[in-house]
């Protein structure tokens, strides 16, 4: 007793000030970052006697830009309060000095403005967050109402905005560490009446790879003529040429479709698109973005000249449970993700086409059946777990496409006629953390995959794959003087099986290698003023299980000016090297060597406002020791066959190619609209001997243009529109034939290879979308009236049985394709 | 009923098959007599051209064996081997042919090439008739067009031009074993023929080699229902649907026995 009052009377005597509790990281100006200027700024700062900061006010700062971020930061301080002589909680006002340094600077998260119905910048609004594990930030609304929030926990966060004479407005932002959300509130005063949405979220993802695209999953759900998945959508953006009948291959920057990539998290997955290119192998929903890279991307990815397409699944946990049920035309999915305790969640998809089902009945009614329909299913089950410095996340997906027709034995069994399948299974483990400024990524995906093809009773062929992919990666961001980097080492190794055994294909041929290629990278990344420098290296080797070895060394680098804060200049260039196949090594007994692409971009980057941006890239790829030869083997290949005269010579690194042209983009979006037109003029040549003249590349597509428009209409309306047009693709022109009197049919005489062009591609698609919002689930659906104007454009040439007049594959009449989603 | 209609469309059932319609002139066989032969013998070469508008043609047959790129016939007279007429032309096999055959190589296949042209629209019959001196560029070069004619095709109009190519065998198996040409006999003369009617065609087929012979039905009017019949037992019927305009159609039925032999069935009817 006596000791408590000595001490209530010691404390009387000292009054305290008030002392930070909880400290907000201020946001770092972009130009000073930029500059690698750091700086404080002494502040005045009001207390009341919770502790809260009541008013604040700038003493001195060493740059005036760094004021605002300051104030903006403090006001989300929380104090102890000042205690009195009599130990009392009461207001007092202090000094406090922020200072922004290079070496702790803040990872921007959210951004915005808050304005009110006209889009007058509202002062003095507050912000409170409320975020995982009962994170708080509070921010208060300076000048023009912009604000920036920065070191924010990925998870989900609840938004409250309030302001005096306005309704406070709710709305859920999922922060992520790959992105930065661009929020933008417009609150309504107390007398109007309500609008239904005043808060926009929008991700913008954060810059990692250079001369990459990202498109989220929001922006690409309702964009007509795409079914609503994302990887169709990148057909729609420049420098990808349209692949005819519209099957899932994407032709890169005049490259063949077998020359790009796709990788799910930076790791390597088989195949993208189910039969048709109908639709992506993994669920949209389980993917966040997608990043499409035409060429000149990092160090990162290997063995491949063409293009990439990387998915990237989402790292944050579900608020709650959600999940939807969707039937179109073509197919079924199912999706639920569930959040298992504060930690953890786990997710399912399914997806089953049901084309076989709707057509087998009627095409095989009243006999044994001959006929079976494509159709394809897939799965993932994902579990995704939070460790105090990182994620953990373990996907397990299986894709499975099957085609066939069967035929009856003289026994009365069925047996396949023509039979086409492609499947994998894959186990993917990764775990991505922070250690201080560097963020590590160790990832593993291992399977199966396969594809096949039988024809007529006994003919067999075959591709079977046991893949094992590892990567690990160091990355930091540069800051003021110090370097970024970004330093890898990846590693495949695979057992290849294949067979080919058709009639018609010359002698049966098989074989199987195992090999293994550990790469290794590193990518330094140098800031000065407006300059980004980044350099990169990767190194290749293939090495087989006799030994041989194939090397690649590729140097890349890029440089990134940024002109103004709304023009941005980069200058790419960099080598690019493909292994040969398997079947290629064992047929030229490992004497066949990489083939390689030199690259070359110029770029510019313009915003023109907040909704308007333009962006403009030329570029010119030299393809160098293309291999060449064996044309008329058998090979698996996802389009239409090849035509013309063939080379039919042994594997040969003797091709070359030329490959030029410029892309452009014009993006506008607003809070109700997304569209861009994409335009993209190329040239591609190839010379396959270096006898040979130079001839076109037989997907080269000179001109591509896509427009695409999608705007949200009131009472949750949305419509939507997608223009094309492409130049044909070459073909080789059949000039007479020749009757074979022993086969009794005819064989063409062709002229020269890849000499004439298909006509045109021009089509229209319209897409409506109509959603009901309940008090738990949402009810939506859809139209997506593809070919609208129902042109018949001619996808692939093809002649009448004795070459005698042309008979061409034609695209799909008007298609009314339909959607119905339920989700909660 | 649906599947009935798709199968049915697929297959072109239910009327003529377009292809087995000629509506221009086209080489329609070649008929090598006998189809297998040693070296130092004979054979009788056939061509059997249809030309539906009667417009007059001319044709040219020559021959090619390789052992290797070049076509051996290039060391003999070009006349030996390269021949303008419409009717049998005789060739003689070269008696050396015999040390090329050994038990690793036991047949050689020669190539047969008939091209029938309108008159006056290939160039290449003026040049086998007049040929350039043996020995000149000129002459290397037409040596080369006729081994490989798909160098001058490409020069040459898509109608009014028809070029075939058969092979026949060359080796040293005893006569009995050696393949023979199909003997079809048609056992029913030829009925009445009203617009639009449909006949069958029998025929009987003594074919003493092959175990999978077919026949192949071709009209200048109205069309055979399947492109191809197979021979069972000796015996095929061929459907033929008469055209919807009266007038003189051309019957032609290729019976081949897969082996290199053939014959030709050659029948003129008046529809009604």
């Amino acid at each position: 007793m006596f000791v408590g009052m000595l001490a209530a009377l010691a404390a009387a005597a000292e009054p305290t000030l008030p002392k930070v509790q909880v400290e907000v990281p201020a946001v770092y100006p972009v130009e000073a970052r930029e500059e690698g200027r750091s700086g404080s700024v002494l502040l005045e700062v009001a207390v009341d006697a919770d502790g809260h900061v009541i008013d604040a006010g700038v003493l001195e700062a060493t740059a005036p830009e760094f004021e605002i971020p300051a104030l903006q930061a403090v006001f989300g301080y929380q104090f102890s309060p000042a205690l009195d002589e009599e130990g009392r909680p009461s207001e007092a006002v202090v000094q406090l000095r922020i200072a922004f340094s290079l070496d702790a600077m803040p990872v921007l998260a959210v951004e915005g403005q808050v304005v009110d119905a006209s889009g007058v910048p509202i002062f003095g609004a507050e912000l409170r967050l409320e975020g995982p594990d009962q994170a708080q930030r509070v921010l208060r609304i300076l000048e023009d109402g912009r604000f920036q929030i920065a070191d924010l926990a990925p998870g989900v966060w609840k938004l409250r905005a309030s302001a005096e004479g306005f309704k406070t407005e709710e709305a859920f932002l999922e922060v992520s560490e790959w992105r930065v959300l661009e929020v933008s509130l417009a609150l309504t005063q107390v007398s109007e009446p309500s609008s239904e949405e005043v808060i926009v979220v929008e991700g913008r993802r954060r810059p990692v790879e250079i001369s990459e695209r990202v498109l989220s999953s929001e922006e690409i759900r309702y964009l007509p003529g795409t079914n609503g998945d994302v990887v169709r959508v990148v057909q729609n953006l420049p420098g990808v040429a349209r692949p005819p009948l519209n099957i899932g291959q994407l032709i890169i920057r005049g490259t063949a479709p077998e020359d790009s990539a796709y990788y799910l998290d930076g790791v390597r997955i088989p195949l993208v698109f189910h039969f048709a290119g109908l639709s992506t192998v993994v669920n949209g929903d389980s993917i966040e973005e997608v990043g499409f890279q035409p060429g000149n991307y990092s160090v990162r990815y290997g063995n491949t000249q063409g293009g990439l397409v990387d998915l990237r699944t989402s790292t944050v946990l579900p608020e709650k449970s959600r999940g939807y049920v969707s039937v179109d035309l073509f197919q079924a999915t199912g999706f639920v993700d569930q959040k298992i305790g504060k930690k953890a969640a786990i997710s399912a998809s399914f997806r089953r086409s049901y084309i076989d089902a709707v057509l087998n009945p009627i095409l095989n009614k009243g006999g044994g059946g001959s006929f079976r329909a494509p159709r394809y299913y897939d799965a993932q089950l994902r579990y995704l777990q939070k460790l105090p410095n990182g994620t953990f996340d373990a996907m397990f997906l299986l894709s499975d496409d099957r085609f066939r027709i069967l035929g009856e034995e003289e026994d009365g069994e069925q047996s396949v006629a023509i039979g086409l399948g492609t499947s994998f299974q894959k186990l993917r483990l990764q775990y991505r953390s922070k250690l201080g400024d560097w963020r590590q990524e160790t990832s593993l995906i291992v399977g199966p995959e396969s594809q096949d093809f039988q024809f007529g009773g006994d003919g067999e062929a075959y591709d079977k794959r046991f893949a094992v992919d590892v990567r690990h990666e160091w990355s930091t961001a540069p800051k003021g003087e110090a370097p970024g980097w970004r330093v890898g080492l990846d590693l495949r190794a695979n057992r290849f099986e294949y067979k080919y055994d058709i009639s018609g294909f010359g002698e049966p041929e098989g074989g199987d290698l195992c090999t293994v290629a550990p790469g290794l990278y590193v990518e330094p990344t140098f800031q000065w003023g407006r300059l980004t420098f980044t350099p990169g290296l990767r190194l290749d080797p293939l090495i087989s299980e006799s030994g041989a070895t194939w090397m690649a060394v590729d140097p890349r680098a890029a440089i990134t000016v940024k002109a103004t804060d709304s023009t941005k200049v980069r200058l790419t260039a960099g080598r690019y090297s493909q292994f040969p196949q398997v079947r290629e090594i064992l047929d030229s007994q490992g004497e066949i060597a990489n083939k390689w692409a030199m690259q070359a971009s110029v770029g510019l980057e313009q915003e023109l406002g907040s909704a308007f941006s333009l962006e403009v890239n030329a570029f010119y790829t030299a393809l160098e020791d293309q291999i060449v030869g064996r044309e008329d083997a058998f090979r698996f290949f996802s389009g239409p066959p090849p035509v013309g005269p063939f080379d039919i010579e042994p594997y040969a690194n003797d091709g070359r190619g030329r490959i030029g042209g410029v892309e452009g983009l014009f993006k506008a979006n607003t809070d109700k609209l997304t569209s861009w037109v994409a335009a993209t003029w190329s040239r591609s040549l190839r010379t396959k001997r270096p006898d040979q003249e130079e001839v076109l590349f037989e997907n080269d597509q000179p001109l591509v243009v896509t427009a695409i428009a999608s705007y949200e209409l009131p009472r949750r309306w949305r419509l939507g529109g997608r223009a094309r047009l492409t130049s044909g693709i070459p073909y080789t022109p059949v000039v007479n034939k020749v009757y074979d009197l022993d086969a009794r049919e005819f064989f063409p005489v062709y002229g020269e290879r890849d000499s004439e062009r298909l006509p045109w591609f021009w089509s229209l698609d319209v897409r409506v979308d109509k959603e009901w919002q309940f008090k738990n689930w949402s009810f939506a659906i859809y139209l997506d009236l593809q070919n609208a104007t129902n042109t018949r454009n001619v996808e692939v040439v093809g002649w009448t049985y004795d070459y005698g007049a042309a008979d061409p594959v034609r695209s799909l009449p008007i298609l009314p394709a339909f959607g119905l989603r339920g989700e909660w | 009923m649906v599947r009935s209609l798709f199968l049915l469309s697929l297959l072109g059932c239910g009327g003529p098959n377009e292809e087995t319609l000629v509506s221009e002139l086209r080489v329609m066989a070649v008929v090598v007599e006998p189809p297998e032969v040693a070296p130092g013998e004979s054979v009788q070469i056939t061509p059997v051209v249809l030309d539906p508008a009667a417009e007059g043609f001319e044709t040219l047959v020559w021959t090619c064996t390789r052992l290797g790129p070049e076509c051996l016939e290039n060391e003999l007279p070009l006349e030996v081997w390269a021949t303008v007429t419409t009717g049998t032309t005789a060739r003689t096999i070269p008696a050396e042919l015999s040390a090329a055959l050994s038990e690793d190589l036991q047949e050689i296949p020669v190539s047969t090439w008939v091209l029938s042209c309108e008159v006056g629209l290939c160039p290449l019959f003026e040049a086998v008739q007049d040929p350039p001196e043996a020995g000149t560029d000129a002459y290397l070069a037409l040596l080369a067009d006729l081994a490989d004619p798909t160098r001058w095709m490409d020069s040459l109009p898509q109608t009014g031009v028809s070029l075939g190519t058969k092979s026949f065998i060359v080796s040293q198996r005893p006569v009995e074993e050696r393949n023979e040409n199909p003997v079809p006999v048609l056992t029913e003369p030829l009925p009445e023929v009203g617009q639009e009617s449909r006949i069958v065609l029998h025929f009987e087929v003594e074919d003493q080699q092959s175990e999978t012979p077919a026949a192949y039905g071709y009209a200048t009017g109205g069309g055979f229902e399947f492109t191809a019949y197979d021979v069972e037992a000796g015996a095929v019927d061929l459907a033929w649907v008469a055209p919807a305009e009266a007038g003189n159609v051309l019957l032609r039925v290729v019976f081949a026995d897969g082996l290199g032999g053939n014959a030709v069935w050659e029948g003129d009817v008046s529809v009604e």
